[in-house]
């Protein structure tokens, strides 16, 4: 499970790719596979009921469970749809590549994503725990203690680096003429607001990884442990288990 | 001639006054939302609460304020 990087890859994919590709569905694909089944994985209380999966790791990476949200070949066959529904192969093709970035990433923790679905073999780096099912809080900690916060820290310092993709000048004269939604928004709304919901995701991104990392460390005094797989005061969530 | 190569690269990459002033805009932004993050997990457990507070601290309230002063 990753945190800020899925907010700041896209920037790098932007950065790269230029005009070729559309910001917002390369963002939605980089934020998809998460949207509809993180909630479930932590839990939420809606008056007296309380909703979580039983299995949190099998519901959000495994099958049955809503694992093949994880998997290239799902981020695919949603980008095809795009293409054939809305006739863009721009926000199809930037869905897919923002998808296969979060894919990807995942595949960095313990339990890892079963990129070939219908494939069930999870493909796992396991360079940091996976800590959902411990819930929302121990897992801040877990992550933003190992190098899964360090994989996030290196997407922020990629970015800072290329500030300029963030710019009022790039923005006008890449992203919004790459993409018929930003003249379409900005019929609803003025520039200067469409170029600060374009750094959204970027401030965001940064905001999430300072707080959880003060959060952790300096208000709570989790401990850092950046070896492989770690931290080891969690419990690691593997694919079996 | 590498160090002229290198400063050239750098006084590329630097921003120039306008740009560092956007930049400092954010970062004030990015540390009152930080603290609310810090003092409350939740503020920062959903892109759509970052995406509402920045948009309402860097454009909406701003633009608000210039139509009021005007």
């Amino acid at each position: 499970m990753s945190w800020a990087a899925h907010d700041l890859e896209p920037y790098a994919f932007q950065k790269h790719l230029g005009a070729k590709i559309a910001f917002v569905p390369l963002l939605l694909g980089s934020y998809a596979p998460d949207q509809f089944s993180k909630w479930f994985v932590y839990g939420i209380h809606l008056g007296p009921w309380d909703l979580k999966a039983n299995d949190p790791v099998q519901f959000h990476r495994g099958w049955p469970g809503l694992g093949f949200t994880h998997s290239l070949t799902f981020g695919v066959f949603i980008g095809l749809l795009i293409w054939g529904i809305f006739g863009s192969r721009i926000w199809g093709i930037s869905f897919m590549i923002g998808h296969a970035a979060h894919v990807i990433t995942d595949a960095g923790d313990t339990v890892g994503t079963m990129l070939f679905f219908p494939w069930t073999h999870h493909f796992s780096i396991g360079a940091w725990a996976y800590a959902g099912q411990t819930g929302r809080f121990t897992d801040a900690a877990a992550y933003f203690s190992g190098l899964g916060g360090m994989w996030d820290l290196f997407w922020i310092l990629y970015g800072l680096l290329s500030w300029r993709v963030i710019t009022r000048d790039y923005f006008n004269t890449v992203v919004y003429n790459a993409d018929a939604f930003w003249p379409w928004l900005n019929k609803r709304l003025p520039k200067e607001a469409l170029l600060v919901l374009y750094r959204g995701a970027f401030f965001y991104g940064c905001c999430q990884w300072l707080a959880w990392s003060i959060w952790a460390h300096v208000y709570h005094h989790y401990p850092y442990d950046l070896h492989w797989g770690g931290p080891h005061w969690v419990h690691a969530a593997h694919p079996n288990d | 001639m590498r160090s002229l190569a290198v400063l050239h690269v750098l006084r590329k990459w630097a921003p120039n006054r306008a740009e560092l002033r956007t930049f400092l805009k954010y970062c004030f932004l990015a540390a009152i939302y930080v603290t609310l993050g810090v003092i409350n997990g939740f503020f920062v457990v959903a892109f759509w609460f970052g995406l509402a507070f920045l948009f309402l601290t860097a454009w909406v309230v701003p633009t608000l304020w210039r139509r009021l002063t005007r």
